[in-house]
């Protein structure tokens, strides 16, 4: 199938605009007379600027009434305006052939160092037409490279209305030894008639212009059959874009079944982006065609996962309501292992009809069912009386995972949680976990159903009880059944059925109250699972209260890098941050790895100035060969420091740390301290000229809002760097220097003639007048 | 009464004072129009929406290009049109750019937004910018339908005076551009923006209409039933469904304007005083407006539409998203990083807004196959970049729609540096069946729209 034929004319027009198309839309033709444009041409050449743009404007307003000024039009093409320049040209172009006694001035354009003005030069000679081709073809010889490339764009422009002599020029230019100028020629082939110009190029040796052959062959309806070998052979290139390209164009192309799917197995084989967008496209100019779904399903097949993600990629974008590709998705996620994610994306992509084949899909692994569950609950809510009817299939697992669906959805119906709750006498615990899962988010449930929670509670099955336990906590949590029962769990030998207590304690504060002692002697139980819980109940009250808080500290010494870790990060909740906790938290650096101390030091910043007696221990790790650890380091001495300029002097060096981060971090930290640290301004002024380092730099620069003497030496030459940028906060911050700069007037003044921004001049003005200020 | 013009492709219900254009329905339409094979393609729409003070990049910009691209943090609303969003990376506004006239970048981004064209430098009457790519289609293509454009906005501004360092206001509230001189000036009110898209007969009529409906506290709908009624018994039974949802449609948001006119308890959160029929709540403005804008296209009142979420360098809070901050003093964010995270989530918000306007357009069906989403370019983005530089180039632009199957869709796409913004202009007037040979700065068109 090829694209319908109106997309064929939009593309041919998109490739050729210029011309005789719509020249004068823009025009607002006021019918002026003559006197008015005898007046208008004299005007152009008035020395106020603002005359000479007004008449500029209305010459190009007039169209064709402006032939008279024609002259005038094309001695304006020399004004140092912009805006008089491209008005100008405007006009002139707008009086098409007869203009034909200025493309001698535009022509000489084509050579402009600005595109814009290339490109406009290119449409003004379009417009005037064949007669212009002459003068163009001469201005060939010996022509600069980017004369030649517009003196293309204008030829092309002019479309099929030029003939034989166009095509020639363009033909010839294809091989002009500069690829620019070559490429300019291929682009300006596309749309022509002639397509056999652009089947020509994809026999040049150069790659480029192969690729922009095959990309001009892809707009075209229809290709000529002498291409479609070319073509071919090009997909078997060894340059990715230019067989991306080739692929591109071959929807297009009358190329044989057998060859098609030979090149799309072989270019399959390699997972690249360009090669994936160019098959789907062919899918898609293909609506899906059977066939070559069935060929890019091989990809499936691949035992590189990038390939088949890729090919997942392909069919989810390009073969929707595709039976072949639907199956295979699914027999591929049979498969796969690693690579599911991408599958799965794919198969819930294909519609909401999938959701069938995703909940009976066999899975090997729980990781593989959570993920299935959660795919089948992002597709679309109709399919919800699915699940529930899955909810009594005789295979456990689906329903487990149609429970498990319905648990990660957004709001469940009354209907649901009914069928739900019927789901709680399951007779496998699976199944009957999945359903308390699901129920464990409502935040009222009816009371015969509480009561169904406690039985299962207390039916001996550890996950059903631990399911159960986590219902209770958010719905009942305070009743005296639950009481009971909680009173008993936390007695109880086994590890799972605490640590669910414990996990009810994070998604319930009330419980807390109710079970410190328990939460007390879990922070020292045997089990670690029972430790983390106990903690990550204080973390998640973003609470640590006095009580517990000798336990947190001995938990920061655990053999688990997880408790230690939730350990600190409860030690930041601490309410009273006294100078002796400071301490405390200094003491455990040495003990600390990497992770640990990054997390020491942000809790320490939180002290502020009540840590300012650590401010040793801290400075130290500047130094640290972990570029995380020396960040966090730089950002604790700016919160604990007692004086600006105690953080500032060890800081400083660090704006020439190795890592960047460090260095933003840095150059952030001085900023903060606004003018006490202009004594950075040297260093940072030259971070400005880093890529990398810019945005920091300049942050803290405009903070600072300072400099002192010491920064002249620098700032200086900075005067004359050719990044604009860079003039601008060498002349602000020499501004700032005051007096002591009196060796920057020479050049500010020199500079305040010159510049032609109003904000560079105030600037400007504003330093001078500070220095001269004494 | 029916008309029954079949120029305007729609028919009309009629009542005093008033015409509801219908949607596209099987039963009433031609045998050539019915069928998918015929050629007669579904007339192509453009929208174009302005976001100011730019937007932070990094959670902006997919890391992958081409199709199946990943979506950051900002534009993860759109997950579910992704397949129908281009994400376009690299375009440049240069006429948004000083360009020797200092500063002044909010104001130049909006007068530049559409244009591309440089404004002259002026807090007078003597305004001067460019003919906006909305108005060029509306010239060349806009008297297909009842209005050649619809201009919408969510701040009024003001349309004359000093808005910025020497610039006019009007340049800061006005994307539209009819001439170098004249802004179209935007409806801010969805009352008004309403009563205009379905009103009939002259504005004094219109307005007197309206006021006896909310007196009497009566739906248009009340005013055309009589006709609804004999035009029910002359569709088939899906078209009687689809005109049944489509009434229950234009009531919805007839009833939410009513709601916004008893806004008044909620304007303690506003720092500044509604006028009555616009939403204290800023994100219902916005939807309002967008169902307006999908109403206008699916009853082919119009074809065209610009809207302005806010105005160039707006400082409105939105304290709706717990950002009590102004959005232009948050944008001068100096690399903080509490900053950025705050711009993102406006940002994002903004985007969920495109969002919910992308996926009433995709749910509205357009024509005998395909949805108004299908037919339809939708471009929203921002003149300036980031907020804090004011720079002009790499712009964050996205085009949604597959305009009638003439845009590869689905991609994230990175033009070559400095590309003017303008050639994507070029591009969507192709594809709308007005091309020009420039518009601003344009400099081609912008051939990676297909591939």
């Amino acid at each position: 199938m090829v694209r319908n034929h109106s997309d064929q004319l939009m593309v041919r027009c998109c490739s050729i605009t210029f011309g005789i198309l719509t020249y004068c839309v823009l025009s607002l033709n006021t019918g002026v007379v003559a006197q008015e444009i005898d007046a208008l041409a004299k005007q152009l050449s008035s020395v106020d600027l603002n005359e000479r743009r007004d008449a500029a404007y209305a010459l190009a307003d007039a169209g064709p009434e402006a032939l008279p000024a024609i002259q005038q039009l094309a001695q304006a093409l020399e004004d140092q305006d912009a805006q008089v320049w491209f008005q100008s040209i405007t006009a002139i172009g707008k009086l098409g052939p007869d203009a034909i006694g200025a493309a001698k001035q535009v022509v000489a354009h084509l050579n402009s160092d600005s595109q814009q003005r290339r490109y406009r030069a290119a449409w003004c000679l379009s417009s005037i037409g064949c007669k212009a081709l002459p003068l163009i073809s001469e201005s060939l010889t010996d022509a600069s490279v980017r004369h030649r490339e517009a003196a293309m764009l204008a030829i092309g422009s002019m479309g099929d209305s030029c003939g034989e002599e166009a095509a020639k020029l363009l033909g010839a230019a294809a091989h002009d030894q500069n690829l620019e100028v070559a490429l300019a020629a291929v682009k300006s082939m596309v749309g022509r008639k002639n397509a056999d110009l652009l089947s020509d190029v994809l026999l040049d040796p150069r790659e480029e212009l192969i690729e922009a052959a095959a990309k001009g062959l892809s707009t075209l309806t229809e290709i000529p059959t002498s291409a479609n070998n070319l073509l071919i052979r090009q997909s078997e290139s060894d340059n990715v874009a230019v067989r991306a390209a080739a692929i591109s164009a071959m929807s297009n192309a009358k190329i044989d079944q057998a060859n098609l799917e030979e090149i799309l197995s072989k270019n399959l084989q390699s997972a690249h982006p360009s090669i994936t967008n160019a098959v789907i496209l062919l899918l898609k100019r293909n609506q899906g065609s059977p066939f070559l779904v069935h060929a890019v399903c091989t990809g499936l097949q691949s035992e590189d996962p990038d390939v088949r993600s890729e090919t997942a990629q392909i069919l989810a974008s390009s073969a929707v309501g595709s039976e072949v590709a639907e199956q295979a998705l699914l027999q591929s996620l049979s498969r796969s292992t690693s690579d599911t994610s991408k599958i799965i994306d794919a198969i819930t992509r294909m519609g909401d009809h999938m959701a069938e084949a995703l909940l009976a899909h066999e899975s090997q692994s729980d990781e593989l069912d959570r993920k299935l569950a959660l795919a089948i609950a992002a597709l679309d809510q109709s399919v919800i009386p699915q699940l529930l009817a899955a909810l009594k299939s005789d295979r456990s697992f689906v329903s487990a995972r149609a429970a498990n669906a319905l648990a990660a959805m957004d709001s469940l119906t009354t209907e649901v949680i009914d069928e739900l709750v019927n789901c709680l006498d399951h007779p496998i615990a699976e199944v009957r976990v999945a359903c308390l899962k699901a129920l464990r988010g409502q935040e009222k449930l009816p009371t015969g159903v509480i009561d169904k929670v406690h039985a299962l509670a207390g039916s001996g099955d550890p996950l059903t009880m631990m399911a159960a336990i986590s219902v209770l906590a958010q719905v009942d949590p305070l009743s005296e059944r639950s009481s009971l029962i909680f009173d008993r769990v936390s007695r109880d030998s086994r590890p799972e059925l605490r640590k669910a207590l414990l996990d009810g304690m994070v998604k319930n504060v009330s419980l807390v109250d109710h079970y410190s002692d328990f939460l007390g002697y879990s922070l020292s139980d045997p089990s670690p699972v029972i430790r983390l819980a106990a903690v990550n109940v204080l973390v998640s009250r973003e609470k640590c209260l006095p009580p517990f808080q000798e336990q947190i500290f001995r938990l920061v010494h655990d053999d688990s890098s997880e408790i230690r870790s939730a350990a600190v990060e409860a030690i930041s909740f601490v309410d009273e941050k006294t100078p002796v906790l400071a301490e405390q938290i200094a003491h455990i650096f040495p003990i600390a790895d990497q992770i640990m101390l990054v997390q020491l030091l942000e809790v320490l910043t939180q002290f502020a100035k009540t840590a300012s007696g650590q401010f040793g221990d801290v400075a130290s790790y500047l130094s640290h060969e972990s570029a995380e650890v020396r960040s966090a380091a730089i950002i604790c001495l700016t919160g604990i420091a007692a004086e600006p300029i105690d953080a500032i002097q060890v800081i400083l060096p660090m704006l020439k740390d190795s890592d960047g981060i460090v260095r933003k971090d840095a150059a952030q930290s001085l900023g903060s301290f606004e003018s006490a640290a202009k004594a950075a301004v040297p260093s940072l002024f030259l971070m400005l000229q880093s890529e990398i380092d810019e945005d920091a730099a300049r942050g803290a620069l405009r903070s600072i809002d300072d400099a002192g003497p010491e920064a002249l030496d620098v700032l200086l030459p900075g005067l004359d760097s050719d990044d604009r940028r860079i003039r601008f906060y060498a002349m602000f911050l020499i501004g700032k220097i005051g007096p002591q700069a009196k060796p920057a007037i020479p050049k500010l003044e020199s500079m305040l003639t010159e510049t032609e921004s109003g904000r560079f001049r105030e600037t400007i003005q504003q330093a001078i007048d500070r220095i001269k200020s004494e | 009464m029916i008309s029954t013009n079949k120029a305007n492709r729609r028919e009309i219900l009629r009542g005093i004072g008033l015409s509801i254009g219908l949607p596209w329905m099987e039963s009433l339409a031609s045998a050539a129009e019915v069928s998918p094979d015929t050629g007669i393609d579904s007339p192509r729409r453009m929208a174009f929406l302005f976001v100011p003070n730019g937007v932070h990049l990094p959670d902006w910009t997919p890391q992958r290009s081409g199709y199946g691209y990943d979506l950051p943090h900002i534009l993860q609303p759109l997950s579910k049109v992704q397949e129908d969003v281009l994400v376009i990376s690299g375009l440049t506004h240069d006429k948004g750019r000083a360009n020797g006239d200092g500063p002044g970048d909010h104001a130049r981004s909006a007068s530049v937004f559409l244009t591309g064209s440089q404004p002259r430098k002026t807090n007078g009457s003597d305004i001067r910018s460019g003919v906006s790519v909305d108005q060029v289609a509306s010239r060349l293509g806009g008297k297909q339908t009842r209005f050649s454009s619809l201009e919408l906005g969510c701040e009024p501004g003001r349309s004359a005076g000093n808005c910025d360092s020497g610039y006019s206001c009007a340049y800061s509230s006005n994307i539209s551009w009819s001439s170098e001189s004249t802004p179209v000036g935007k409806e801010t009110n969805p009352r008004f923006a309403f009563e205009r898209l379905f009103g009939s007969g002259t504005v004094k009529e219109q307005d007197q209409q309206a006021e006896k409906r909310r007196i009497l506290k009566q739906s248009i709908l009340d005013f055309v039933l009589e006709d609804a009624r004999s035009l029910q018994a002359r569709l088939g039974k899906n078209d009687q469904q689809k005109l049944e949802e489509y009434l229950t449609g234009v009531r919805e948001v007839e009833r939410r304007i009513e709601l916004s006119a008893h806004a008044d308890e909620q304007q303690y959160e506003l720092d500044y005083p509604v006028p009555n029929g616009i939403p204290g709540d800023y994100a219902e403005h916005i939807r309002l407006m967008c169902d307006m804008m999908v109403l206008a296209f699916q009853t082919d009142r119009t074809r065209i539409a610009t809207f302005m979420l806010a105005d160039a360098g707006s400082n409105r809070s939105y304290r709706n998203i717990n950002v009590p901050d102004g959005h232009h003093d948050l944008s001068h964010h100096r690399g903080d990083a509490n900053k950025h995270a705050k711009i993102r989530e406006i940002n994002r918000f903004h985007v969920q807004q495109l969002a919910y306007f992308l996926e009433r357009l995709k749910q509205t069906k357009d024509g005998p196959s395909g949805s108004l989403l299908d037919h339809s370019m939708i471009c929203y983005g921002s003149a300036i970049s980031d907020g804090d530089r004011h720079n002009n180039e790499n712009l964050p632009v996205v085009l949604a729609g597959r305009g009638g199957g003439s845009i590869d869709s689905g991609r994230h796409i990175r033009v070559e540096n400095e590309t003017p913004m303008c050639n994507l202009f070029m591009s969507m007037l192709e594809r709308f069946g007005t091309p020009v040979d420039f518009i601003g700065d344009s400099t081609g068109c912008l051939p990676s729209l297909t591939i």
